[in-house]
């Protein structure tokens, strides 16, 4: 519970920057909590489950891509536009989700990566349909209660967007399913005697990533209105795991944060130098070094201030977990 | 026939041949587990007993063979399905969730009993049924002092109880324990061995275990295992006296 309550809180604290920040600023903030939402999703398979991939961008690119294809070349309505693109690639992850979970560690991260490149392709060779190099541009913002085409009310948008999803997540973290994760990863021996369907667990920890990464792609889509190749590049994917690996595995908010921190810096530093992925590397180096537990453990583990605090208190007395 | 044969145990293998490549494991093993023994697995390191309990529990298929728990055939079901069946184990080298609490060591099992493992949308611990599962399960065990530490926290001694903690929280009818006293001291043995014996009665139990004061303290029947061959079955008192036996095991030793 107390996870959610700093989720709201932050949330809250975040509506004002419309009224301190320029409309440059703005915009990249939006993009940030954008990307830092994919990151938190993302801690599920990679932090929660220790399912490293190199290929979750599809599932971003591929909801914008559809979102963007169904509105421009269907003439569909973008709300229902956007439910297409999060259903396109819930279901290519639940059709890709058995085969990835077979394998592991260093065979999965090269089987995600190779899935990755092969979306990366259509998109880039499939000229006729996708635009190829050239992406789609002018994918109109669906309506909305207020103006979605102001960038403040695009801002909002996406901040209540993100604050759902990431209490979804904050839960779905705490649950029955998501202590599962944590034992897959401990033990999969383990899990099977005691019970468990751990190809399955695998599977859904899989597919969530994948949906909430949808969800950020759509919302990408909308917010750039437009949508490229680049969304589905394995550099996306690689900055993604090293947003969760620089915000510490299982935390959740430290991905987050990560995931944010790092576009704002690419974003940035884009404008001075071409070199993004060395200073990509470069950090990974950095936090592996000098953060071998990322962000999250610079905040003296909220886990045992936790068990600290609530000695005598009946559910979270025996927690770890909870937070 | 086979099948009312069966019906008699608890547990029983037939015909049972594992092959590692070139290394037979175990070949031509039949058990027959009464319900509600406690049946202990003797044999010298490299016997195959570990092998044994991987066959029975799912994580090795056997070359050949056959596996019964009750009257079910369970050769085939992968070793979560075994689990239903009323199948619990432990392991020979711990393998407990490091980094989750004493608790949730145990309701990890307990959700699995209380059928709430796939609920996503709760926190886990407001899981009322799943909690009190876990706590009456350390409470009868006298380990719920413990329930808030973590698990790198404990001493090897106590994550040993916890590792039976854990597989009792499936609900067994039939606990395997791979070597539960290796590496204790005596007084951790003896914690051990207070645990075991102090089990339900009707709950049937196959330990496999290198100390020979506690397998002939605890279990009724004993098989013994030499080079991936069950060499004697029977009742510990007859193999405490069985010559073959003491020639390749109890002299050794
Ligand atoms: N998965 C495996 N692959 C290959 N050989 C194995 C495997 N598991 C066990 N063995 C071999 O089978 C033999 C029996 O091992 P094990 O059942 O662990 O013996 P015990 O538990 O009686 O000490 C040993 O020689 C061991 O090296
Ligand atoms: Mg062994």
């Amino acid at each position: 519970m107390r996870r959610e309550k700093i989720i709201i809180g932050a949330g809250i604290v975040l509506a004002v920057l419309p009224f301190v920040l320029t409309e440059y600023w703005l915009g990249l903030f939006t993009q940030a909590l954008i990307f830092g939402g994919f990151a938190m999703g993302l801690d599920l398979l990679v932090g929660y489950t220790r399912m490293p991939t190199l290929g979750h961008a599809a599932f971003f690119g591929l909801a914008g891509y559809g979102t963007a294809l169904a509105i421009t070349r269907f003439g569909i309505n973008p709300w229902i536009a956007a439910g297409i693109g999060v259903l396109l690639s819930g279901g290519v992850a639940v059709a890709f989700a058995p085969l990835a979970v077979r394998v592991r560690g260093l065979t999965f991260l090269t089987i995600t990566l190779a899935f990755g490149q092969v979306t990366w392709g259509l998109a880039t060779r499939w000229t006729s349909f996708t635009g190829g190099e050239n992406g789609i541009p002018s994918v109109p913002r669906p309506d909305f209660i207020w103006d979605l085409n102001d960038r403040t009310g695009f801002f909002y948008l996406t901040l209540i967007v993100v604050i759902f999803v990431s209490l979804l997540i904050s839960i779905f973290a705490s649950s029955a399913v998501g202590m599962s994760f944590m034992g897959v990863r401990g033990s999969d021996t383990r899990m099977s005697a005691l019970g468990y369907n751990v190809q399955s667990r695998r599977a859904t920890a899989f597919i969530v990533a994948a949906l909430v990464a949808a969800v950020y792609g759509v919302l990408s889509t909308f917010f750039n209105k437009f949508v490229g190749t680049g969304s589905l590049s394995w550099q996306l994917s690689a900055q993604m795991l090293l947003a969760v690996v620089v915000g510490g595995f299982g935390s959740l908010w430290g991905p987050f944060v990560a995931g944010s921190g790092l576009h704002i810096l690419k974003t940035l530093l884009i404008g001075s130098t071409q070199r993004w992925p060395m200073v990509l590397g470069l950090l990974y180096v950095i936090s592996v070094v000098f953060l071998p537990g990322g962000l999250s453990s610079l905040v003296p583990t909220i886990k045992q201030r936790m068990i600290h605090r609530s000695k005598g208190k009946e559910h979270a007395r025996y927690g770890t977990n909870s937070k | 026939m086979v099948q009312t044969a069966n019906s008699r145990y608890a547990l029983s293998i037939e015909n049972l041949t594992v092959q590692f490549g070139g290394l037979l494991a175990l070949q031509d093993v039949d058990i027959v587990v009464p319900p509600g023994s406690r049946y202990g697995i003797l044999g010298p390191n490299g016997a195959g007993k570990t092998t044994l309990f991987n066959v029975i529990s799912g994580f090795v298929k056997p070359t050949k063979g056959r596996v019964f728990l009750h009257d079910a055939d369970i050769s085939k079901k992968p070793p979560h399905k075994r689990v239903q069946y009323g199948l619990a184990r432990t392991f020979q080298i711990t393998t407990l969730f490091a980094e989750l609490s004493v608790l949730e060591n145990i309701l990890m099992a307990a959700l699995v009993q209380a059928g709430t493992s796939q609920v996503f949308w709760k926190p886990v611990h407001n899981d009322k049924v799943a909690v009190s599962i876990a706590e009456s399960q350390l409470h009868d065990l006298g380990l719920m002092h413990l329930a808030g530490k973590a698990v790198n926290e404990l001493a090897y001694g106590e994550q040993r109880l916890l590792e039976i903690a854990v597989a009792l929280a499936s609900n067994p009818s039939v606990l395997l324990l791979d070597e539960p006293t290796a590496g204790l001291s005596t007084a951790e043995i003896k914690a051990v061995v207070r645990l075991v014996t102090n089990l339900p009665k009707d709950l049937t139990i196959i330990m496999i275990e290198h100390d020979l004061d506690v397998i002939f303290d605890v279990s009724e029947y004993l098989s013994v295992l030499h080079g991936g061959q069950a060499i004697a079955h029977g009742p510990a008192d007859e193999i405490r006296h069985d010559e073959r036996v003491k020639e390749v095991y109890l002299g050794e030793s």
